[in-house]
Order: structure tokens, then sequence, then C-alpha cells
């Protein structure tokens, strides 16, 4: 027997299949959806969502297309945040501390709250590894952070981070910026 | 997490597990193989396909799905786009940003060339970030291009056009050269040399990886080296038509804004069609491995034109797919699963058919055992066997899954299951355009000045292909196509733009008597996951 749970998109309800995922429950509602939706499957970032469970103090970040629906969820999506991509020509950097203060000097401005690791939809150490990118510890940044699917949860203000901009995100994260370190 | 009939089953592998372990299951001989796919693949299911009755491969058998929209209604008419309003004006159009259009991308900048991307969704969001697997090369002292050719030719079924099959096994060491110098960062022995593995089929160990996020990381470099260039990439645009010119070359595209349905017209002097497959068209209702956005818009785009088909009736139905949650549904769980030593073990506990055959025989022999043998393990959803992940732990040591299968430990432990210490329930799912655009071997079409390079192209594989090898051909030939298109660009004066080929094909598909409104290209698909209450009508 299927049951069904209330969840409420930008606000409004909707009763819909507790077996969903959140991404499923929007299609359920109706939404036809273009932005916040790429590889439905956890692996390209597009749909880093917001919720909070009515009652539960703690908002919470997810990505929409791997998460179950909950009774009485508040979603709202969050299919794109302004940050910076920095270019840079691979051949021409040279992998030291100097690069990173030079393209990302606001990871230095990190005050150590560790919200981006607390919202980290892949279960990242993300506080972890912008310390050694702050460090220039290349190797172990790349290795920290490999698993990033860019989705820009832990940089954008919702994470809970205050110093939040560019330190991380679906397309300047460590991960995409992190090739001029590479042997 | 599992409950009921489900977690009896389990419990009969758990049991069966030591025993297993030491088998070492029989390969299937050729004929066994042969009355096995007739049987079972669904390719091989005549009812599913249809006979195409109007365009260039008129003739040809393709699936209904894909015959309703190569056969359907333009999104638009001669008339609706003002082609003397020229809005993006380029050398050479890359229509698609996963790995084949951002590789030809990269290649045509290096050649000197204006280019730029437009993409459905935004680069990126594309079945290349989603391959998990691996990329095949023979880089290895053991092995040679000679060998790799022999893997994937005999893979194929021994239908591939030669001379693509020839460039791309060849190409293969230094694509990964290539990679591995924009950074990505392949597995590694702390030595430097690359770590490569078996996949099925493989007869030496050359499948390179980078954890099971291989797509994703090739992805992220090479979409950092295209913009880190500074080429224009216009997401959430789609090409809906060819622009052809009034010597029937490739001109350009009319485009649509995703968002507000705009269109904008652009002219370019060589066209790449890198667009992919297209799983979510969801043949025979299988579910699917691919992205939102993998609806065969390549296919459809270029037909029209006049570009030719190729083996467009063969699908890659990849034999593990999720079964269970039915969150995750048709979800790819890796080849790289079996590769690391987990075997296929039916609801009895037994092991039924060795864990590395082909995925076409490999898929065939799961419909069997849960179909006609009775032996698979019922889902709220469906069916499936177990694949024993536990094994992998055995094998390689405690962390092995961790280490090398981290994405796969992710899935599943979202929704409660452990794949370190229990099995896995899948059932294959439709993941791969085998077939598609004819090409030359420098990568253009049937249409003058119209490339393709990627999952949509048909050919190179044959009839199947082999895991690692998809990822390379959108390397080797998306660069190959980037190089050629970009160079042919350069002698290319363009002519007067038309739309006319629409009226043409309007007026054959009315001889033909062909009705029905199917909208194409698809674009996007459309979910409701059941609710009565919402019209399901088309993007
Ligand atoms: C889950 C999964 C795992 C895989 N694992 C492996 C593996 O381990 N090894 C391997 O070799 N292969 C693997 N493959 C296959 C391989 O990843 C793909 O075949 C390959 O990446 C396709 O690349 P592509 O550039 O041709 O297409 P894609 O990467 O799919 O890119 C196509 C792009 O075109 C865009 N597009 C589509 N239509 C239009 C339009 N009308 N207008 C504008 N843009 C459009 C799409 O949005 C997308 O961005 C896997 C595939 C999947 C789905
Ligand atoms: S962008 Fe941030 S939150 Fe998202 S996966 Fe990467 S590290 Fe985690
Ligand atoms: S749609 Fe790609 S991560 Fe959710």
């Amino acid at each position: 027997m299927e049951s069904f749970v209330d969840v409420f998109l930008f606000g409004k309800c909707y009763s819909v299949p507790d077996n969903l995922t959140i991404m499923g429950a929007m299609e359920y509602a109706g939404y036809q959806l273009v932005r916040g939706c790429g590889c439905r499957n956890g692996f390209c970032g597009a749909c880093a969502t917001i919720y909070r469970i009515r009652g539960d103090r703690e908002l919470k970040v997810c990505l929409a297309c791997q998460t179950k629906v909950e009774n009485n969820m508040y979603v709202a999506t969050l299919p794109f945040f302004p940050l910076i991509k920095e270019g840079f020509e691979l051949e021409k950097v040279s992998p030291d501390v100097s690069v990173m203060m030079q393209l990302y000097p606001e990871i230095y401005a990190c005050v150590g709250c560790n919200a981006c690791t607390k919202s980290c939809t892949q279960g990242l150490n993300v506080m972890q590894y912008i310390a050694y990118a702050q460090r220039g510890d290349f190797a172990k940044c790349a290795e920290e952070s490999f698993d990033c699917v860019m989705c820009g949860v832990c940089s954008s203000r919702t994470s809970g981070c205050r110093r939040s901009g560019t330190e991380s995100s679906r397309i300047c994260s460590p991960r995409s910026c992190r090739s001029p370190w590479r042997n | 997490m599992y409950t009921g009939e489900i977690l009896e089953s389990m419990k009969k592998v758990e049991a069966a597990r030591d025993a297993n372990l030491a088998l070492e299951p029989r390969r299937m001989t050729a004929e066994e193989k042969d009355a096995l796919l007739s049987a079972y693949h669904p390719d091989y299911k005549e009812s599913e396909f249809e006979t195409l009755k109007i365009g260039v491969s008129r003739g040809d058998k393709v699936p209904h799905e894909l015959a309703a929209l190569l056969q359907g209604k333009p999104r638009i008419g001669a008339g609706d786009a003002d082609l003397t309003k020229i809005d993006y004006d380029t050398d050479v159009l890359i229509i698609g940003g996963g790995g084949a259009g951002s590789s030809a991308a990269i290649e045509a900048d290096n050649n000197g060339a204006r280019c730029m991307i437009v993409t459905k969704l935004r680069i990126g969001d594309a079945n290349t970030m989603m391959a998990e697997g691996g990329i095949q090369a023979a880089d290895k002292p053991n092995d040679s291009p000679a060998v790799h050719y022999l893997d994937a030719f005999g893979g194929g079924h021994f239908a591939a056009k030669p001379e693509l099959l020839y460039k791309l096994v060849n190409e293969a060491p230094d694509a990964i050269q290539w990679l591995n110098r924009l950074g990505v960062e392949f597995d590694k022995a702390p030595d430097g040399t690359m770590i490569t593995t078996h996949g099925g089929g493989t007869s030496r160990k050359r499948m390179h990886a980078a954890r099971d996020y291989t797509g994703a990381e090739i992805m992220r470099t090479l979409r950092d080296e295209v913009l880190n260039r500074g080429i224009p990439v216009i997401d959430y645009t789609a090409a809906v038509e060819l622009i052809l010119d009034e010597n029937g070359r490739c001109a350009g595209a009319v485009l649509m804004n995703m968002e507000t349905r705009e269109l904008r017209v652009a002219r370019a002097k060589t066209v790449i069609l890198a667009t992919g497959g297209a799983g979510r068209l969801h043949y025979q209702g299988f579910p699917t491995s691919n992205h939102y956005g993998a609806t065969a818009d390549g296919l459809i785009l270029g037909y029209r034109a006049g570009a030719k088909l190729l083996y467009a009736d063969t699908l890659q139905y990849h034999p593990t797919g999720a079964a269970y949650p039915d969150q995750i549904y048709g979800a790819l769980v890796t080849e790289k699963v079996r590769s690391l030593g987990a075997k296929l073990v039916n609801a009895k506990g037994e092991v039924f058919m060795h864990p590395l055959e082909t995925r076409d025989v490999s898929a065939a022999s799961i419909i069997r055992e849960c179909g006609d043998r009775g032996n698979g393990v019922k889902t709220p959803d469906g069916v499936g066997v177990w694949l024993d992940t536990p094994m992998i732990e055995r094998i390689g040591g405690e962390g092995t899954i961790l280490s090398r299968i981290p994405a796969m430990h992710r899935m599943f432990a979202k929704y409660g299951i452990d794949i370190r210490v229990e099995p896995i329930l899948v059932y294959p799912t439709l993941h791969y355009q085998n077939g598609g655009l004819d090409i030359t071997p420098d990568g253009m079409t049937a249409v003058e000045n119209l490339y393709a390079a990627g999952e949509v192209v048909g050919g190179i594989h044959g009839r199947n292909r082999l895991m690692g090898n998809s990822l390379l051909d959108v390397i080797v030939f998306g660069r190959n196509a980037g190089r050629c298109a970009s160079e042919k660009a350069k002698s290319v004066e363009p002519g007067a733009l038309t739309l006319s080929h629409i009226d043409a094909f309007l007026k054959e598909r009315g001889d033909a008597g062909i009705e029905g409104d199917t909208v194409s290209p698809k674009l996007l698909p459309v979910y409701t996951h059941g609710n009565p209450d919402v019209p399901k009508k088309p993007f």
C-alpha cells in the first residue's frame, strides 16, 4: 500500500507518495524540471536543495535526487548560486601557496566555523581540505576533495558559512580548480 | 535494511559466500551465448522494433520510441526562425556539453578556430559526468592496440567499422596522456604508474580509472579547460533544428532557450553534434542509468538533415542497474564492482554465470534467471538478482570498497544498505546507445560540414560496446571532430541559410501517410510518477 506524506514545495503543500525522492515529489506535484536537474543520480550537483522539517530548528541541505521525502518537509531548491570561477593557464601556474592566495584569497578569511563540513552532501571533510589548500598542500587537498560533486552547498550561505563566496562550488570548487598542482 | 523474502534470500547468499568465493564459474561457449541472446536480449525482441518509412535510412529497423521521433513532427516550421537575423556567428558550432563536445571545443580552439558550445542543461550535465568504471587504453607492456582491437571487435560481434575502431584503439594511449596532462587524476601506484584493471570482455588489464568517479573527474577537468580558455558556453539552450545552406551543407542550428522558449539562430562554417545518448526514451519500458537530457536529439536533428544511421537498433542494457531500493531503481551499479570480484548470485544463493561476460550476454543471462528460470528475488518495483559485494572486501582486503568504489558505497548507504557487509539487488537498465549517426574517420556524417562525436555516433563499437570504450571514444573522436571540423572551417564560405529541409521532410512524411503528433526532438522526458491528476504533456 502506498502511503503519503505532506511536502511543502516553496511553501505550498502537496501530498506525495512517501517513497519518492524530493526530485520525484516535485515531478509528482506537476513541476517540469529544467534547472536543478542534471544526472538524476548524485553525480552532477545540479540539484542542491535546502529543507527544514516542521518543528526542527535545524536548516538542512541535500541533493534532491538523492533524498527521500519526509512528512512536513519544507523545501526550496538552489539551482544556482553566484560564485566565481577563476581562470588560469595550466602550463603557467606553479604548484605553491601563492597560486591559492592569488586565485582564491577569500579562503584565508575562514574563521573555522566548520559549517561547510557539516553541510557537505557527499560527507566530505570540507574545512580540512580547504585548510590543505590554504597551506598549499595540494596533493592532500585533491585527495580529500576528490568525491566532490560541485553542488555548491558548502559555499552557499545556506550552509551557515559566514565567509562564503568562492571556497568551493559547482564550477570553482577546489575539485575543478585543482589542476595546476597535479604532477 | 532488507526485510521479508528479500532478507530470507540474502541469508542464503551469505551462507554460500565461502563456497561461491572459491568457485571459478565457467565461461559460456559461443553457441550458448548466441542462443541466450536471441532468446532473452531486448534487442532481439522483434515486436519492439519497426521499419523506418522515410528519410535516408528508410528500411532500417529502430525501436518504436525512436521511430516516433525520427519520423515525428519538427518542433519548428521552416518559417518560425528568422534566418536573416544571426544571433551567434562562429566557425565551429558544438552542440552538446558532455565529454565529446568539450574535447572537440578544446581541439578546435587549439587549431585557432572560433568555436562555441551550446548545451541543453549545464556543461557537464551529461552522461560523461556519470561514468564510473573507467576508460580503456592499451598502454601496458603486455598489451597492444592490436589486442585491444580484437577484444572490441569480438565484443561488438564483428560489426564495428574497421577504420573507426582502428582509430579508436590506436589513439587511445595518447588520449590518456592528454587527459593526464590536463590534470585528470587517474588511479596510480606510488611510483606513478597507472593502475589498470579488467572489464567485461577485456583480455588484458587496460581499464584506467579515477576511483569510481572516472567520468566526473574527466568531465570536470575538461570543463575547467573549456572555461579557462574562455570558450563561450551557452547553457540551457537546445538545438532544435539544423540549418543548411543552399548547397545542402550544414551551416548552423536553430537554438531554443529551455526556459523562455525563445528561438535564436547560430550560423557556423561547420557543426559538431555531440548530444549523447537516448536512455531517457526508456525503450521497452526499461529504467535507465542516463542523465536527464539523454533523449536522442542528435539522431533526430542529423537524420532530418540527411545524415545516415548505423545500428540504431542496438542498445546496451547494462546488466547491473540497481533493482532496490526503488528511489534508485535503474541507477547504475558500475561494472567495476564485478571487476573487483563481486559475483552474480541468484535467489537461492547460486552463482549462475561468470561475472565478466560481455554486457549483452550478462544482461540476457540475468533476464533469463529472473524470468523463465524463476530464480529472481522479488522487489517492490520488479525483480533482481544478487551482486555479492562483500566478496570484494574478502578478496581485496578490508577498505577496498571505500577506496575503489566510494560512489557505490555512498549510493546505497543513503538508504541504509552497507555494501561492505550486505549484497545488493540488480537488474538490467537501459544504458547506452550502441548505434547512431554514421561517420567517416574524419568524423563527418553524410551531410557535408556536419560532424558527430561521442555516443550520438554509431559504428565504432559495432553492435555492443565494452566497458571503458565509450569514454575513450568520446575523447578520441571528440578531439578528432574538433580538429577536422576546425580545419574544414578554414575553407568554408557560408552560403545562404535555409530551413527548406523541414518542408521537404514534412512532405515526405505526408506522402508516406505518417500521422501522429509526436514533436521532435524530445529535449526532456516528462515524469509524473503515476499522479493521475497531473496531465502528462510533452515538454
Ligand atoms: C551511469 C553511466 C556510467 C557509465 N560508465 C562508463 C564507463 O565506466 N566507461 C565508459 O567508457 N563509458 C561509460 N558510460 C558511457 C559514457 O559515459 C557515455 O557514453 C559518454 O560519456 C557519452 O559522452 P557524450 O559526450 O557523447 O554525451 P554526454 O556526455 O551525454 O553529453 C551530451 C550533451 O549534449 C547535451 N544535449 C543533448 N541534446 C541536446 C540538444 N538538443 N541541444 C543541445 N545540447 C544537447 C546534453 O545535455 C549533454 O550535455 C557510462 C554512462 C552512464 C550513463
Ligand atoms: S560542493 Fe561542497 S557540499 Fe557539494 S559535494 Fe563539493 S564539498 Fe560537498
Ligand atoms: S541531479 Fe545530478 S546530483 Fe542530483
